[in-house]
């Protein structure tokens, strides 16, 4: 596959990257709408994804498809998902629309890991997440646990 | 951004990689978001790190059935409720989270304390050498007839104690998709004897006598050890039963064999225990006290058994459970390379037997045997009878 051809992929604040047609086939949703949409598909839009995310999934497929055999894919993807939280989680979502398999894995069990071992307080607080049980759910939820794992 | 807006696949995805048990349910407790989007049953979970059901606390109401698990990670208790749980009960066997009850009935009773779920498998009396069984008959309630043609009589609290050594399976009971199957080793006669899920009887397995030390499931058949380290294959999932053989180079010395999967191996494991002799109010006490643990890999070419001095970062979990490996690095507070043992010498753990138990974890890179420091001496010691056994918490 030594086509030169390259896509153009447009971001949802209309950022757009060049991007060889290779790398572009990492995800799985572009594949099929090229497949799909005709011999002129040579812009996509990704509404899903705003221009800074998109930049870092490019980067992503760029390294996993012109060196996936590297001795360095490794620790790539570990500096890959060093990022803040906002930013993993609009990895994990990007992946996800995109359809990335190996960023979706990385990304989703790099936020699991953030879960280890903490109480759910602990993890609400870490997120920024609202408890949204009414009471009644709440001692519903207790009492299936009856075991007491809350704690 | 608020992880709960990601779409409930996503969360999904992220709930899947989660492989402890505790965060997976602390997870599904964040918010509804959370709950909605995971499956309350967590059928992706893989083996969890054992938790040692203790025996029943010495202070404890004879009609309570509340039973207590330690967890070594956190080196907390859970209290379980075990609906019919009494004094007068005893397990015999720990397999994929159900544990197997008897009591002084013929009944075999299976219960995951977690999901509180019952089954039942064929009664003690349907063991095939079990000529009778009469209830009326005080002390001499079964009679049993040996391969030499021989009868005697047992009672039922004897053949509660020591009839059965160890039953394991070969799936989750809990799986409604699959027909497990049970094995059972016999304590006399050295006997391996099995039933599928649903049979009235238990059925023996003729050419495996004697390879009554452990048993385990391992690539679709049950493979049981003798006190040599012979191995007997049985596949049971045909019409009929077939046993063949791996005649591994004898072993020699140790008082007890395990067998455990480990990775995609078969381990080895000799446990060597010295006697101990109490004096406890006059009382002479004669009781086994584990010295070390010799692990050994299966080597196919020249049919050995090959010593290890290391575990590669796992931890083993032998008592009268089904023997088990655990990475440790999966699971927080787990020691890696060493061996976590209970009593399970049925002989010598007996209603009115005193003294404490034989637990310990056995470390197998320096040799050295430590007692479980997070076992909570004060209201669990001094009975010997039921000792603790290991059981891996499942929801599933």
């Amino acid at each position: 596959m030594t086509s030169s051809k390259t896509i153009v992929l447009r971001s949802s604040d209309g950022a757009t990257f060049e991007v060889d047609e290779a790398v572009a086939l990492h995800s799985l949703m572009i594949k099929h709408r090229i497949e799909t949409g005709g011999a002129d598909s040579t812009t996509i839009d990704v509404p899903e994804v705003t221009g800074n995310t998109l930049s870092k999934v490019i980067e992503y497929c760029k390294k996993h498809v012109e060196a996936p055999n590297s001795d360095d894919l490794k620790s790539f993807d570990t500096d890959f998902v060093k990022v803040d939280q906002a930013v993993l989680c609009h990895l994990a979502k990007a992946s996800y629309y995109m359809n990335i398999k190996g960023l979706l894995d990385l990304s989703s069990k790099t936020i699991a890991d953030m879960f280890k071992g903490k109480t759910v307080e602990q993890i609400r607080e870490t997120f920024h997440i609202k408890n949204d049980f009414t009471p009644e759910e709440e001692e519903e939820l207790r009492k299936e646990n009856s075991w007491n794992l809350f704690v | 951004m608020d992880l709960s807006d990601l779409p409930p696949e996503l969360l999904e995805t992220i709930a899947k990689k989660l492989k402890v048990q505790k965060d997976y349910i602390r997870f599904r407790a964040v918010s509804s978001a959370f709950q909605t989007s995971t499956p309350k049953t967590p059928k992706h979970l893989p083996s969890q790190l054992p938790w040692l059901m203790l025996p029943r606390r010495t202070d404890q109401h004879p009609d309570s059935s509340i039973r207590s698990f330690l967890s070594i990670s956190d080196a907390k208790i859970h209290l379980v409720n075990l609906p019919g749980d009494s004094d007068h009960h005893r397990r015999c066997g720990s397999s994929h989270g159900w544990l197997v009850i008897l009591d002084e009935t013929p009944c075999i009773s299976i219960v995951n304390p977690l999901t509180q779920q019952t089954q039942h498998l064929p009664p003690l009396s349907s063991f095939l050498n079990v000529i009778s069984y009469a209830p009326g008959d005080s002390g001499r309630e079964y009679t049993i007839k040996t391969l030499d043609d021989d009868v005697y009589t047992c009672s039922s609290k004897e053949m509660r104690d020591s009839f059965i050594k160890k039953v394991i399976f070969s799936s989750s009971p809990s799986d409604e998709d699959a027909d497990y199957y049970a094995l059972a080793i016999l304590n006399q006669t050295g006997d391996l004897a099995y039933c599928k899920k649903g049979n009235q009887r238990w059925k023996f397995i003729d050419d495996a006598n004697s390879y009554c030390e452990d048993v385990v499931y391992y690539k679709d058949c049950f493979y049981a050890v003798s006190k040599h380290g012979t191995i007997a294959k049985c596949d049971v999932n045909g019409l009929t039963t077939d046993v063949s053989f791996i005649e591994t180079q004898r072993q020699n010395g140790g008082d007890m064999q395990y067998l455990v999967k480990w990775k995609d191996e078969l381990l080895l494991v000799t446990r060597y225990t010295e006697l101990e002799f109490n004096m406890d109010h006059n009382k002479l006490d004669i009781v086994y006290k584990t010295g070390e643990f010799q692990v050994y890999k299966l080597i196919l070419n020249g049919l050995k058994w090959e010593g290890v001095s290391e575990l590669d970062g796992y931890a083993l979990f032998l008592g009268e459970n089904s023997s088990m490996a655990f990475c440790a690095s999966d699971f927080p507070g787990c020691k890696k390379d060493c061996v976590y043992f209970t009593d399970d010498y049925s002989e010598w753990n007996y209603d009115g037997a005193n003294g404490n138990h034989d637990l310990g974890v056995f470390d197998l890179g320096n040799g050295c045997l430590e007692a479980l420091s997070c076992y909570p001496e004060e209201f669990y010691s001094g009975r010997r009878w039921p000792p603790p056994i290991w059981i891996t918490p499942s929801l599933h």
